[in-house]
């Protein structure tokens, strides 16, 4: 279902950040592209933020009294506050406010959609879905977390995939389907009560214990992942400073080349062994003489006969012999009672066939494919010991370089350190995925599902409800492997449209998403500078809410914060281009290289300074522009001679 | 019936997992197991809960080869038993027992016991004496065929 | 993107050999869901659903 949505405004009164309010229009409903607002360090910027996503999520309502108290103006009697934002969401206008109620430490809204208002956070359906505190943190957005999306320790794109396209819902349908369960079977009567009570302790217990191990095994796996990652990028980075070396790099060049032909030579002459290893006659000389001692054997005493069961089986429905005897009852009884004695003719065939497969793969010399085998092996341990001194030559290579080079001795102690870490962190992840079933095992998540599931097909069996836990599993296996599926579909998709977009707007980029996991996955991340990397994550976000599905603004937090100048007028570039509406709170410090874009290159851009009233001259001025408003303590000041020349002392 | 292996078995040579490229892995170690189990002539009996079912029939990599393996199991039971080659009766009366010509497998559900067996017991002494389990091939392999050799030493 | 999600349903439900009827049903849910028609955290709602999904859901078990 898409969701066509843009702000018209937003006002604040009686809160921490100076009363204003902010007009996002261009002329008659139309949004204005691209808004910068300028506020000084202190006037509230974060605070705006907060309630800007506060409105917009239906947050409010879960503030503690403490949260909520640090939204109300220093130094007044003003017993509570509000906040207004109205968009347009598909053509029609809607109105939320955030009434915060400071003497009952309490949070309200009230929304209008079109021209009726209800008391509450209730925004129209198709838009509902979003207006949730998770995705609206991704349009309403802090700068500093693009870096954040690329690193997974901070964030988890998965959950921002599953937040917005529903997935989220097929965890609450599981828990829906095991509470069922739980509860129908806590409603059915058990054989023996106690036997009843000892069985489900054992369930919880074992449940506690998978609860805990998965996530203490996620965990695992991140660090794992980390350290690996780590111990990657500072190889790599070793290796690089080495061919930087001239004096090694040729010798280097030659001894890894030598050691790449010597690995692949190793693994052709294995892979040649195991081919041979496969025929069981090559294996030894000995099992090669037993078979074709059976087969001279099974020749000299004449098996297969060549007159098989089924002939006896014939001859017994005769009335006479071959010999041309009449055949009794009595005979024919005899006939098929010793029948059983021969093969039938497909033993007869498969000993043939054996026999002559015999023959054909062995030859008549039992030593020969031994001997082969023998030969095979040697070869492979000499190539071996090539592909060692080859390790050591390369090895020695570095390890000149290194001595002779300080700066590469301590890449080569922080590697030491690293490998040292991901071993450790390779070992906990082992520990979870251990199939040992002894009882020492209480770490296998393989082993503690499986406990589990005995543990509670007994309680099942206790209580007849068998054929429900075998429902329940069925259903729970589906949901879990649908939601997989779809997130796997889903994103990989996303990863498409962001590429595409990267294409598009910066083809010189060379930095694309390869995957989406916990964070977003780069390929030749490596080979990209900081600006093009964050561009990608950019281009990510920009995904989700500027598609053929879905239009929203885009409104961030010094998307210039912490960035180099040369990548500030890149993202300036870039970010205006991926939403219809575009909306960035900065700071002076920020104007440079990001700012300075807009002013210079960019018309149709509005321009807003909000500042504490304090500093007396410049409040000459801004009283002097033209479009400024003034309230109680602040003043909000349009244009871009005013933003462009604004410097307020402290900064 | 189908060729069984244990799952101790499967878990020692997981290593392997990411460097063998066959159909059926697990076929690849079974047969590793069985070859050492028929060439010490160690037969074990596992229960069916500590090993997993693998394939009814020979993957593609062991195909031309499957009847070769029956042979060599009727040639260690004919062994096992003291069945003299020319007590012609017996040796059949074993064929008999062991084969199953329209099974894939073309063993019965008692030879492919004994099959099973051999495997299970092979492994024991793969892992006796191969005290790590595997993690790259071409060791493994160097180490297998040095393990074979000693048995076969031991079998003359 | 729902076509995503219903197709994962269809498949996974398939897949375990059940019949489409519970891949209706399991679509259904998330749709309404997904339209703001129906709330996860409905108790009593939820479980009129999954008890007309259990009843759906085949097992080899009978008669236990």
């Amino acid at each position: 279902m898409a969701a066509d949505f843009f702000l018209l405004r937003w006002k604040s009164e009686g809160l921490r950040c100076p009363d204003h309010e902010i007009k996002l229009l261009e002329s008659g409903d139309n949004p204005r592209g691209v808004t910068l607002i300028q506020m000084p360090n202190g006037t509230g910027k974060t605070t705006t933020l907060s309630l800007l996503r506060a409105t917009l999520s239906g947050d409010a309502v879960e503030w503690t009294n403490t949260h909520l108290q640090s939204f109300r103006k220093r130094q007044s009697s003003a017993t509570s506050g509000r906040f207004l934002v109205e968009g347009v969401f598909d053509g029609k206008r809607l109105t939320i406010i955030l009434e915060l109620d400071f003497e009952e430490g309490k949070a309200s809204y009230s929304t209008t959609v079109g021209s009726g208002k209800k008391t509450g956070f209730l925004p129209p359906r198709g838009l509902h879905r979003f207006l949730n505190r998770d995705f609206v943190r991704l349009f309403v957005f802090d700068g500093e977390e693009a870096a954040r999306l690329l690193d997974h320790k901070y964030t988890n794109a998965h959950d921002a995939i599953d937040n917005l396209f529903q997935l989220k819902f097929f965890d609450g349908i599981e828990q829906h389907i095991r509470d069922y369960w739980a509860e129908q079977t806590s409603q059915a009567t058990a054989l023996a009560g106690k036997g009843l009570t000892q069985r489900r302790n054992r369930v919880d217990q074992l449940q506690l214990q998978l609860k805990t191990c998965e996530a203490a095994y996620a965990l695992a796996q991140a660090e794992r992942d980390r350290a690996q990652d780590q111990l990657n990028k500072k190889t790599r980075k070793f290796d690089q400073q080495l061919k930087k070396r001239r004096n090694y790099h040729e010798a280097l060049q030659l001894a890894e080349t030598a050691l790449a032909d010597a690995k692949t030579v190793v693994q052709q002459q294995a892979q040649k062994l195991l081919t041979r290893i496969r025929d069981p006659f090559a294996l030894s000389a000995k099992t090669a003489a037993d078979l074709l001692a059976l087969r001279a054997n099974l020749d000299r005493v004449k098996l297969p006969e060549s007159t098989s069961r089924e002939f006896f089986d014939e001859l017994a429905g005769e009335e006479e012999c071959v010999c041309g005897r009449p055949l009794t009852q009595e005979c024919k009884t005899h006939i098929l009672s010793h029948a059983s004695r021969y093969l039938g003719t497909e033993d007869v065939v498969f000993l043939n066939t054996m026999k002559s497969d015999i023959a054909t793969m062995m030859g008549t010399d039992p030593a020969a494919h031994a001997n082969e085998l023998q030969g095979a092996t040697r070869q492979l341990l000499e190539h071996m010991r090539d592909e060692d001194l080859a390790w050591t030559n390369r090895d020695s290579v570095r390890s000149k370089a290194v001595d002779d080079d300080p700066a590469l001795k301590k890449i080569v102690a922080e590697i030491a350190e690293l490998q040292a870490s991901a071993d450790k962190s390779a070992a906990e992840v082992e520990k979870y995925e251990n199939t040992d079933e002894s009882e020492e095992n209480i770490c296998g998540i393989a082993v503690l599902k499986k406990r589990l599931s005995e543990a509670e097909r007994k309680v099942a069996e206790i209580t007849h409800t068998l054929d429900l836990k075998e429902k329940r599993d069925v259903l729970v296996a589906i949901v879990q492997a649908a939601q997989k599926a779809a997130r796997t579909a889903i994103s990989e998709q996303t990863v498409n449209e962001a590429n595409e977009r990267i294409q598009t707007l910066m083809p010189m980029n060379r930095v694309r998403i390869s995957a989406i996991n916990k964070c977003l996955v780069l390929e030749d991340q490596e080979g990209g500078s900081m600006g093009e990397t964050l561009s990608v994550a950019y281009a990510f976000l920009a995904t989700f809410f500027n598609s053929a599905d879905n239009r929203f603004p885009f409104v961030v937090d010094s998307p210039a914060g912490a960035i180099d100048l040369e990548i500030r007028a890149r993202i300036a570039e870039l970010v205006p281009r991926l939403t219809s509406q575009f909306i960035a709170f900065t700071i002076s410090s920020e104007r440079q290289g990001f700012c300075d874009h807009f002013l210079a290159k960019r018309s149709g851009t509005q321009y807003f300074t909000l500042f504490r009233k304090g500093d007396t001259t410049l409040e000459r001025k801004a009283r002097a522009t033209k479009g400024s408003a003034e309230t109680e303590d602040g003043l909000l000041v349009p244009g871009a001679k005013f933003f462009r020349e604004f410097q307020l002392e402290s900064e | 019936m189908d060729f069984r292996i244990r799952k101790d078995a499967r878990a020692w040579f997981k290593g392997l997992d990411s460097v063998i490229g066959t159909s059926a892995k697990g076929f690849e170690y079974y047969y590793f197991c069985l070859c050492a189990g028929l060439m010490s002539g160690n037969k074990l009996s596992v229960a069916a809960s500590e090993c997993d079912a693998l394939i009814d029939h020979y993957p593609t990599e062991y195909k031309a080869k499957g009847r070769i393996l029956v042979a060599c199991m009727i040639s260690k039971e004919l062994e096992t038993l003291g069945i003299d080659v020319a007590e012609r009766s017996r040796v059949h009366e074993t064929i008999r027992t062991l084969v199953d010509p329209h099974a894939l497998s073309n063993l019965s559900d008692y030879g492919m016991e004994q099959m099973n067996g051999y495997a299970a017991g092979g492994f024991e002494v793969l892992s006796e004496g191969i005290s790590e389990p595997p993690r790259v091939l071409p060791t493994f392999l160097i180490e297998y065929t040095q393990l074979l050799a000693e048995l076969e030493a031991e079998a003359i | 993107m729902q076509n995503h999600i219903e197709t994962a349903i269809k498949s996974a439900v398939k897949e375990r050999g059940q019949p489409a009827d519970l891949a209706k049903k399991l679509t259904a849910w998330m749709q309404a869901l997904s339209v703001g028609n129906d709330n996860i955290d409905d108790i009593q709602r939820a479980m009129q659903r999954v008890s007309i999904i259990f009843e759906t859901t085949t097992t080899d078990t009978k008669g236990r």
